[in-house]
């Protein structure tokens, strides 16, 4: 019996993620845990979905990974966290993103733009609390699957909290862009508090099992898709052949057979 | 030179809680964490805090043990070393509170009494991973831990939040008019809370009355010890309030009530894990 690769994710990760900028284009290609999975010959177990946020990533691979009774069926466990500024909750059986629950979805997003329902955009707590918050869930994962010497990798699949700092755009860049938070006077002042609290984890965070560690390229490390796309030192020419289009930065099928690949190195590196 | 005992929960454990329902009252009667400290022979750090939910519980614990912390809310933590932890406590509150945190050298933390968003079955589902994060926690550092349900988990909010002591007594609010009834079908979805909540009978452990609820044959910690019946005449009866509790406007544990967790706590540590 093949083990399994369990992942979980936002839409970087998710099978069925759909362009927003593009919705008739064709998005049948496969996704980087599938390439994994079939690189390693496991089974995959891909519970990512579109727009969610780090609560869903780690809930998701906890209830999945604790529900196996007998834990060496499982061959690798992937967190490939999204930004912390995201809520998820769940609601009968599903799990509901904050964003996508206050956009009303894609389809009614056009009606949140027309009547500024931008007031509903709110959230407790702020940025500096959600990083913190985020940085407790990975070291929740870490944690579990140590205690049950489960194989792990993680990584910040997308940056944690930089396009909150500059203001984030409403899901299409062609239309109107929007500074989410006015919360935040010195942006300086508080990317630098941030940076702080990443490194407070810096000796807890098994390095050899985070892909990018310490997540902020500030600090020398990297969110995923800014490194595998684009690199710090490559053009722009080099990253638009990975992602969708210029108004969508998700991943083509170049871009997660590169997604994969990082993955299968890392995961050779800590094997070898 | 003394171990240290490092404890989080909400108002039943907080050093210093106030009576809402009897503001004047003077509460400044020894907690049970110090009580389970002195007979532990330990020095004790509380950071259990009015209102909290177990989001903050887990955090306090997590952050004091892996970030250490000097200040935590506004409190002094005395700076302490993880090999010299003998013993964590959690004592879980309800699932439907919502805490967060802002700004500032490891955060202020605030809180709300219900959560926004989401449904009751699903904070109990996230209280109940909660759980077990502390407990991998606590064997991450190889610490002795204990936890309990301090207080019912999810049955008030099922049986509808009625209105707080203060809301009563200075707003003139009655459980009559001013219940927040339970939008969902009780009997169905306490079923299934409690189905979800037999999931985790495998995984818990160093848990004083699991599976936190009478119906499971467990029960949160204050029922067990507070909420007592007594043989009266040819029936059982209510002995309420108590004798270890404020009044029958405020069911926090007076002076008697904490000695009586400590030595709950105490007599199970011995029992349990000091054996």
């Amino acid at each position: 019996m093949k083990k399994k690769l369990i992942v979980s994710g936002c839409s970087f990760t998710s099978n069925h993620f759909r362009s927003a900028v593009h919705p008739e284009m064709d998005l049948s290609w496969p996704r980087w845990p599938e390439l994994l999975a079939k690189e390693l010959n496991m089974e995959c177990v891909n519970l990512a979905i579109s727009g969610q946020g780090n609560d869903f990533i780690l809930g998701t691979l906890q209830d999945y990974v604790l529900g196996i009774k007998d834990k060496s069926e499982i061959g690798l466990v992937i967190a490939a966290w999204s930004q912390c500024f995201r809520l998820d909750y769940q609601e009968g059986n599903k799990w509901e993103s904050w964003i996508m629950d206050q956009l009303g979805g894609f389809g009614q997003f056009q009606h949140h733009i027309t009547t500024n329902e931008y007031n509903e955009f709110q959230m407790r707590g702020d940025i500096e609390g959600w990083v913190r918050k985020s940085l407790r869930l990975y070291m929740n994962f870490q944690i579990m699957c140590e205690r049950y010497d489960i194989p792990y990798l993680q990584t910040q699949m997308i940056p944690l909290y930089i396009d909150y700092l500059r203001g984030l755009f409403i899901v299409d860049k062609k239309l109107e862009t929007w500074r989410a938070r006015q919360q935040i006077v010195d942006i300086g002042k508080a990317d630098e508090s941030i940076l702080e609290a990443i490194m407070e984890y810096d000796n807890l965070i098994n390095h050899d099992n985070f892909l990018g560690w310490p997540i902020s390229k500030k600090l020398g490390g990297f969110s995923l898709n800014l490194k595998a796309f684009k690199g710090y030192e490559k053009d722009d020419e080099e990253y638009m052949k990975c992602i969708i289009s210029d108004t969508d930065s998700h991943p083509n099928a170049l871009g997660n057979k590169i997604l994969a690949k990082h993955f299968k190195e890392k995961y050779e590196k800590i094997n070898s | 030179m003394r171990k240290i005992l490092l404890v989080s929960g909400d108002s039943f454990t907080d050093k210093y809680s106030r009576s809402a329902a009897h503001p004047v009252l003077d509460c400044s009667w020894p907690k049970w964490p110090e009580l389970l400290a002195d007979k532990l022979d330990m020095d004790v750090i509380n950071l259990g805090r009015s209102g909290s939910g177990n989001k903050y519980i887990y955090s306090s614990l997590h952050d004091s043990l892996r970030l250490h912390p000097n200040k935590m809310n506004g409190r002094h933590i005395p700076s302490f070393n993880n090999n010299n932890v003998g013993l964590v406590v959690a004592a879980w509150s309800q699932c439907f509170r919502e805490d967060w945190q802002e700004r500032g050298s490891h955060g202020q933390w605030k809180n709300e009494r219900i959560h926004d968003r989401g449904d009751l079955i699903n904070w109990v589902r996230e209280s109940l991973r909660i759980y077990s994060n502390f407990q991998m926690l606590c064997k991450n550092y190889n610490l002795p831990y204990i936890h309990t349900q301090m207080i019912p988990m999810y049955i008030d909010y099922l049986r509808g939040i009625t209105p707080t002591e203060q809301q009563m007594i200075y707003k003139g609010w009655t459980i009559e008019d001013n219940t927040l009834h339970y939008p969902g079908d009780k009997i169905k979805d306490r079923e299934e809370i409690e189905k979800i909540i037999l999931e985790y009978d495998d995984i818990m452990d160093n848990f004083i009355e699991w599976p936190i609820t009478r119906a499971l044959g467990g029960s949160p910690l204050n029922i067990k010890l507070f909420h007592y019946q007594v043989y009266v005449k040819d029936k059982y009866v209510d002995n309420w309030p108590s004798d270890y509790v404020i009044s029958d406007q405020d069911g926090h544990p007076n002076a008697k009530g904490h000695e009586l967790i400590a030595e709950t706590m105490f007599k199970y540590y011995e029992e349990k894990i000091n054996s």
